[in-house]
């Protein structure tokens, strides 16, 4: 009996306390704790446009550049192999900004699923707007990822070749790479509905003008004239052109401005890559990234040219000569991603191309020269050719844009329209505009059985 | 005068000539044979005799007294017999009954002990004594080479390194690999991450343990003997006892020791003007004229005249010392166990040195009859004295980018700081991690009623770490006193169990025993941090600005395990034995989808020299056979994993002035833990009354569910998730032998041989390809049909002779010229065949010397920092094995043309891996040498001393191996981000695979013990 009691009393004293188990972690919260109203989604919403304004805070930018022929080899790490044309798939500099890319667009993807599945509440002002911005946004993203990670709009004719993920929905699975074509359908078709469903003032984020200039911009690498031409038309009276000349400096009061990245101060400073490479503390000593003698010499060709002043040139005559851009000195500053100037330039190039309403045109790219030089003595002749009216938009467009990450984008454009077989007419700092390096290549993370790697190297 | 003097002296000479007896007599043991060899010993003197063939003695020239004779033997009890000498000869048989002991020691296992003989698992038992001898950086260490199937790799010589501890091979690739370490019944806190990696090291949460206190080390090894530790005893399980009072009265004793400390191999770098010379040799190939340039801005005249030996400003040799006092009091009432000591361990590195101050009070109380308390009670303090190493700096930047054209300082006396000076680092930074560690149980045994028996416990296992850090002016740029900071974590770990047991002997044949019980265990983390400018010195000393700091919380971690086990015991006559295990676990770790964890066991042994047909068989003294069967599990994975996170309420990141909420990563809800299949079967022997024992063991451990930290695709939104989803599988063979080889009564000579081959394979990784966890330095993968860290490397095939160039091999073995990814495949691996040691043991009268070699065959090094140090020029210095590289066509050389551009090679970036860098990792190495000297017993008596000891002890003293690089012996601490990273880094990637790492310690001491 006292045995029984004994055990008894043991057995009693082992308890089981269930809670003891439910131990959460700090400093974080659960998803079903932390996603309940609308005010969460538009939390993350904000989100979004906080990790965005990050990785295009130069970065994005940065890449660009190196695959052009605007910048000096970098002097090591990772990016050193971009700059050659040589990426593979363990560049962790590149996996780290595909990776960060794409989060966000789970992000955006995630917000969309919480919209309609009923869980949340939400007023449909709010639903509408939203499903805009999140649209928009997740185009953008998918703009920048195509164009740097694939051969460009028009490598073949029936763009059937290799593009990349599209990711419209929530999904923890692999999946396989869509044609460029299909990419590029997918974002034209996120933007006409962002554009429709977007206000038309939206305090510093996106709006419908802020959609409809990246349409005009997807159009505009796709080499479709008529379209940039249309939504130009519509645009561009909207907005006045801003005598600054250096945009970097004003750009969220710029008259020009249609869509720009916030920063409000040094701890919060949307520029950080543009400054970390290019800022020049100490005029004799060069800045971390320099640029390439092409751009320098083209920059300061004409010294009357204002523009021509942000150049800099570090032991001139020496064997260490190099170059320098002074427009990203300030110690934080506002992105300008969409404004006027890059719509006046798309359309000036558009209409000489088309050969149509040249009159606009030689006006738009006036309007930059005399800006430029702060008078008209530079400007182009009201009978100037639709050949020539082309060629100095693509001048001010280099002139205008430098470490924007413009230049690629724009020289692989043009290798489509004018030198479609590659035959080495439009070359980016020497090699052919269509070779394979000039794709970067995609994260090892991707080896599954689903997806198919892009060829390397060919760019010597 | 002088003619009394002399007869009275040759009077005395006679009488004592003629009052000298003899004592005689034969020794027999209980069989009736004759005992060879045994030795007779009258006590308290130096007088004795060795028994002969016919088992007779004979101790001559003895006076007239009472005397004690001592009689031992091996593998007989030592007996005494009293012999009173009068006016004639004594003859004395003396009957030596079987020793019991080595059968009847006892053995620490899960919640309990048993006798050697009882046990049905694969237990290894370490004395104390082995461990404290050994002068190591932490006392894991000093289990290296004395236990089969343990491979212990101590991480570097670094002061207090940790090491890496695999038993039975490795079968966990993300979760960690390592046992549970279980002091006194506590499951201590084990992270080696708590503080992530600084400086190349992480935190060793075991150096604070004091080696003097322990008094036995076991190591549980299969499911028999693990399974009672449920889903946390598959990678084995190491039981730590800590001593206790026992005995008569007090005892008291004092150790001290002093010692030097040296590196075990010196890189061999090269001075300024080689440096040039082949800087200058790579622009001429690279088909450039004229000077080439030099980094650190500086000109060739400069370069010239600076010729820096980084390597003799970050090596020293360093000095240790050490002193332990302990009094330990035995008595029918109380048992206590006092022990204070201070360890000063200086390693070779300049500025690096691990302090530990530690105190412990051990009591037994026997309350009443029925009520025992026992109380563990230690406090110990670790300050460890870093410095940058390995990747961070320090003796590493000597072997890499401290070049020796840089000079120490400017023309000017300001610091150098165009390019790496890790003396200017050293001397403008401090730099000590203290560790607060208290280490509390108290145990209450109950014995209410006949044969049951209550034992509850309940423990706390407190840690106060504090990384305190300084940065002076010259460092952060600041025109002020410096900078400092300091990262603090507390860990909090508290646990209990309580078991009830229940003996019961029936007819004297059977004997049964029951044990149920039921433990639960939780583990908090704090963690802060503060900071300030304007500060002279570490926080530590300049309490007042640390008032002042900034401090900013950080994200804690939490964790609980809540468990019940039984085990049940039956043997037939103490000749056949049969065990039961069952625990069954829940923890805050694993998804609401596998809440309860179940872990049984099943084993059984006969000890076959117990039955009749084997009684008075000549040549085995002892036979025993033993198998079992059992599931064990690893639940060391973090504690999140299963939830989908999202950044916190408060955090203070914001966009356009309004705030942000994101998500932090995906959710798992079938995270859990990884089981282990294990099969075990042994047969322990003894061969002439025991002076040979060999047991030999073979297992087969099935590990399924394995957890990996996956590197799922990128454009998920992802690039990390946590999933059971592998298989490994590890079987071997372990085989032990002790010998003794000579016993005479002057000189000993016995052999302890342990060596054990694991063959470890991974079964099955899912769905995910090779590169889904990837190790080292992006050179180890998993593939499966291949190990655990298997090398996965483009094949190097030779240097070109007419270009310099090098050939690689592709996929189908075929040469070419192009480096391709594709062409990566299986080519080695990090972990050895066969890992054992060797100890010897000699003793000559009062001197003793034991010897101890241990090794290791068949594993692979990849010596990923020589890429930039043997062939590519970059901002790197070279070391000698570079003059063997290709200078001309028609040159036959082992490293290809010296180039500073790395597409010569055609590599896509400076950091490509091939298997150049691959080489054959076996070693054998000696280890300790220790040579002693006992004082004897009449000399101590005169001391009013109990025995006194004199020793010196030689360290890592000679190595034998092919590596050409520094030290066979790499454990490299793991870095990376996620606790995924750190443990699979671990797993993968920390043995054997060197990145800059300083190579181990060599040290020289001399030791003194004295107990009274």
């Amino acid at each position: 009996m006292k045995k029984i009691l004994i055990i008894g009393v043991v057995l009693l004293s082992m308890v089981s306390c269930r809670k003891w188990l439910e131990i959460k972690p700090e400093d974080s919260q659960l998803e079903s704790e932390a996603v309940k109203s609308q005010e969460d989604l538009a939390k993350i919403l904000n989100s979004c446009y906080d990790a965005s304004a990050n990785h295009f805070n130069g970065r994005t930018q940065f890449f660009n550049e190196l695959l052009g022929d605007n910048l000096e080899k970098p002097q090591s790490g990772f990016t050193t192999s971009v700059w050659f044309r040589t990426t593979n798939f363990f560049n962790s500099d590149v996996s780290g900004l595909y990776g960060d890319l794409y989060n966000v667009v789970f992000r955006l993807n995630f917000i969309l699923l919480k919209l309609e599945d009923g869980t949340i509440e939400v007023n449909p002002e709010f639903k509408k707007r939203v499903t805009g911005e999140v649209k928009f946004l997740r185009a953008m993203i998918h703009f920048e990822i195509v164009r740097l990670w694939a051969q460009p709009y028009g490598f073949k004719a029936d763009n059937s070749h290799l593009g990349i993920v599209i990711r419209d929905k929530v999904s923890t699975s692999p999946k396989a790479r869509a044609t460029v074509g299909e990419v590029y359908s997918f974002i034209i078709g996120d933007l006409t509905e962002a554009i429709d469903k977007m206000e038309t003032t939206n305090n510093n984020y996106a709006t419908k003008d802020a959609g409809k200039a990246l349409l005009a911009k997807v159009y505009f690498q796709m080499n479709d004239y008529e379209k940039v031409k249309t939504i130009c038309n519509e645009l561009i009276p909207n907005y006045t052109m801003d005598t600054t000349l250096n945009r970097f400096s004003n750009a969220l009061t710029s008259s020009e401005n249609i869509f720009s990245f916030v920063s409000t101060g040094v701890g919060d400073n949307r520029a950080a890559t543009y400054i970390n490479n290019y800022r020049i503390v100490n005029p004799s000593n060069p800045s971390p990234i320099r640029l390439s003698k092409s751009l320098y010499t083209e920059g300061v060709s004409d010294t009357s040219d204002k523009r021509s002043k942000y150049y800099v040139i570090f032991n001139p005559g020496d064997a260490s000569e190099t170059y320098g851009i002074t427009k990203f000195n300030a110690d934080f500053f506002s992105n300008p991603i969409s404004y006027l100037t890059q719509l006046k330039l798309m359309r000036a190039e558009a209409l000489g191309i088309l050969n149509s309403d040249l009159v606009t045109g030689i006006d738009d790219v006036n309007d930059v020269l005399e800006r430029a030089y702060g008078s008209n003595i530079k400007n182009l002749p009201t009978n100037t050719s639709a050949t020539d009216l082309v060629f100095m938009a693509r001048k001010q467009s280099r002139l205008e844009f430098p470490c924007e990450g413009n230049r690629v984008q724009d020289l692989k454009r043009i290798g489509v329209k004018d030198d479609p077989n590659g035959t080495g007419t439009v070359l980016i700092r020497g090699s052919k505009w269509n070779c394979a390096g000039l794709a970067l290549q995609f994260p090892v993370s991707e080896n599954t059985d689903l997806f198919i790697f892009n060829t390397e190297g060919g760019c010597e | 005068m002088n003619i009394r003097l002399l007869s009275i002296f040759l009077l005395l000479i006679i009488s004592t000539a003629a009052s000298a007896q003899n004592i005689k007599g034969t020794v027999k043991d209980a069989g009736g044979d004759a005992v060879i060899g045994a030795t007779v010993q009258v006590e308290g003197s130096s007088y004795g005799a060795v028994t002969d063939v016919l088992g007779f003695f004979e101790v001559k020239k003895l006076r007239k007294d009472n005397y004690k004779l001592k009689i031992s033997s091996v593998g007989l009890a030592t007996t005494f017999k009293e012999v009173t000498l009068g006016e004639s000869d004594v003859t004395i048989t003396v009957i030596m009954k079987e020793d019991r002991k080595q059968m009847d020691e006892l053995v620490v296992v899960g919640y309990g002990v048993q006798r050697k003989r009882e046990v049905t698992g694969a237990i290894s038992k370490i004395g104390g004594k082995e461990l404290n001898d050994l002068p190591v950086p932490s006392f894991e260490a000093a289990l290296q080479g004395k236990a089969p199937g343990v491979q212990i790799t101590v991480g570097s010589g670094l002061a207090g390194s940790a090491s890496i501890v695999r038993i039975r091979g490795i079968s966990s690739i993300s979760a960690g690999g390592d046992p549970l370490y279980v002091v006194d019944g506590i499951p201590i806190t084990q992270d080696y991450f708590i503080n992530g990696n600084n400086g190349g090291m992480n935190n060793n949460p075991l150096a604070t343990i004091n080696p003097d206190d322990i008094e036995s080390v076991e190591v549980l090894k299969d499911a028999a003997a693990n399974a009672i530790y449920g889903s946390r005893g598959a990678n084995g399980v190491i039981i730590i006892t800590t001593k206790r009072g026992k005995g008569k009265g007090w005892k008291l004793g004092a150790q001290m020791k002093a010692g030097v400390s040296l590196p075990t191999a010196r890189p061999k770098m090269l001075n300024n003007q080689e440096w040039m010379q082949l800087n200058q040799e790579a622009w001429e190939n690279d088909g450039f004229a004229g000077a080439a340039p030099l980094p650190g801005g500086l000109t060739r005249e400069q370069a010239l005249a600076n010729n820096t030996n980084w390597v003799d400003e970050t090596i020293q040799t360093g000095s240790k010392y050490g002193f332990n006092f302990s009094a330990t009091k035995g008595g029918e009432k109380v048992n206590t166990y006092l022990n204070f000591s201070h360890d000063y361990n200086g390693s070779y590195l300049v500025g690096n040195s691990y302090i530990r101050t530690a105190g412990r009070i051990n009591l037994d109380y026997n309350a009443t009859q029925w009520l025992k308390i026992g109380i563990n009670s230690s406090i110990s303090r670790g300050t460890n004295n870093r410095v940058n190493a390995a990747w961070s700096g320090g003796l590493g930047a000597a072997m890499s980018t401290a070049l020796p054209i840089y000079p120490v300082k400017n023309a000017d006396g300001t610091w150098f700081r165009s390019g790496n000076n890790p003396t200017r680092m050293m001397e403008n930074m401090l730099w000590q991690t203290t560790e607060l560690r208290a280490l509390n149980g108290l145990n209450l045994t109950l014995t209410p009623i006949k044969d049951v028996v209550i034992q509850g416990q309940t423990s706390y296992d407190y840690m106060d770490q504090k990384d305190d850090q300084w940065r002076s002016s010259e460092i952060t740029g600041n025109a002020n006193k410096g900078d400092a900071s300091r990262g603090m974590s507390f860990v909090k770990n508290f646990n209990y169990f309580i078991t009830a047991s229940y003996l019961k002997t029936i007819n004297e044949k059977h004997s049964i025993q029951v044990l149920v019980g039921n433990e639960y265990q939780r583990a908090n983390t704090i963690k802060r941090s503060a900071d300030s400018t304007n500060v002279g010195g570490l926080f530590k000393d300049n309490y007042q600005d640390y008032l002042e700091a900034r401090f900013l919380s950080q994200p804690g971690v939490n964790w609980g395990f809540l468990s019940y086990f039984a085990r049940a015991n039956y043997n037939y006559k103490q000749k056949y034995f049969v065990q039961g295990v069952f625990r069954t676990d829940a923890s805050s770790r694993f998804g609401s989808n596998y809440r309860w964890a179940s872990f049984p066991s099943l084993s059984a042994s006969w000890i076959l020299s117990e039955e009749n047909f084997m009684k008075g068989n000549k040549v085995f003294s002892f036979l025993k056979l033993r198998a079992g069967w059992g599931k064990t599990g690893n639940a060391n994975i973090p504690d999140d994993a299963r939830y989908a996170t999202y950044s916190g309420s408060s955090n203070n990141v914001t966009y356009n002035g309004q705030g942000t909420l994101f998500p932090l990563k995906l959710e798992n809800r079938n995270v859990r833990w990884e089981t282990t299949n294990n099969y075990d079967a042994a047969i322990e022997a003894g061969f002439f009354k025991d002076r040979l024992t060999v047991e030999v063991d073979v297992y087969r451990k099935v590990t399924s569910d394995v957890l990996m930290f996956l590197t799922i695709p990128q454009s998920i939104g992802f690039s990390q998730y946590w999933d059971n989803v592998g298989g490994i599988l590890n079987q071997g063979i372990e085989f032990s032998f002790k010998s003794k080889n000579i016993i005479t009564k002057n000189f000993q000579w016995s052999t302890n041989f342990n060596v054990a081959r694991n063959f470890n394979e991974i079964t099955s990784i899912g769905v995910y390809s090779e590169d889904a966890v990837s190790g080292g330095t992006n050179d180890t993968r998993v593939v499966v049909g291949q190990p655990v860290g298997t090398n996965y490397l483009i094949r190097w095939s030779h240097v070109d002779p007419a270009t310099g160039k090098p050939v690689y091999l592709d996929i189908n073995g075929n040469q070419t010229f192009d480096y391709d990814n594709k062409n990566r495949t299986a080519v080695g691996k990090i972990i050895p065949d066969a890992i054992g040691g060797m100890t010897n043991t000699f003793r000559y009268k009062q001197w003793d010397m034991s010897v101890l070699v241990i090794f290791s065959l068949g594993s692979n090094i990849y010596e990923s920092s020589q890429k930039r140090q043997s062939t590519l020029i970059t901002d790197w210095n070279m070391d000698e094995r570079v003059y063997d590289r290709w200078q001309k066509p028609g040159d036959i050389a082992k490293y290809p043309r010296l180039t500073r551009d790395f597409r010569t090679y055609d590599l896509p970036d400076e950091w490509s891996n091939t298997t150049l860098w691959l080489k054959d990792g076996s070693y054998a190495r000696l280890r300790n040498l220790t040579i002693g000297y006992n004082m004897a017993s009449a000399r101590c008596k005169k001391m009013k001393i109990s025995s006194m000891r004199i020793s010196a002890i030689a360290t890592n003293l000679f190595t034998l191996t092919n590596f050409d690089g520094l030290d066979p012996e790499i454990g490299r601490d793991s870095e990376g981000s996620g606790a995924g990273n750190l443990n699979s880094s671990r797993n993968l990637g920390s043995q054997n695979i060197s990145y800059l790492i300083p190579p181990q310690e060599k040290s020289f001491s001399v030791q003194v013990s004295v107990e009274f």
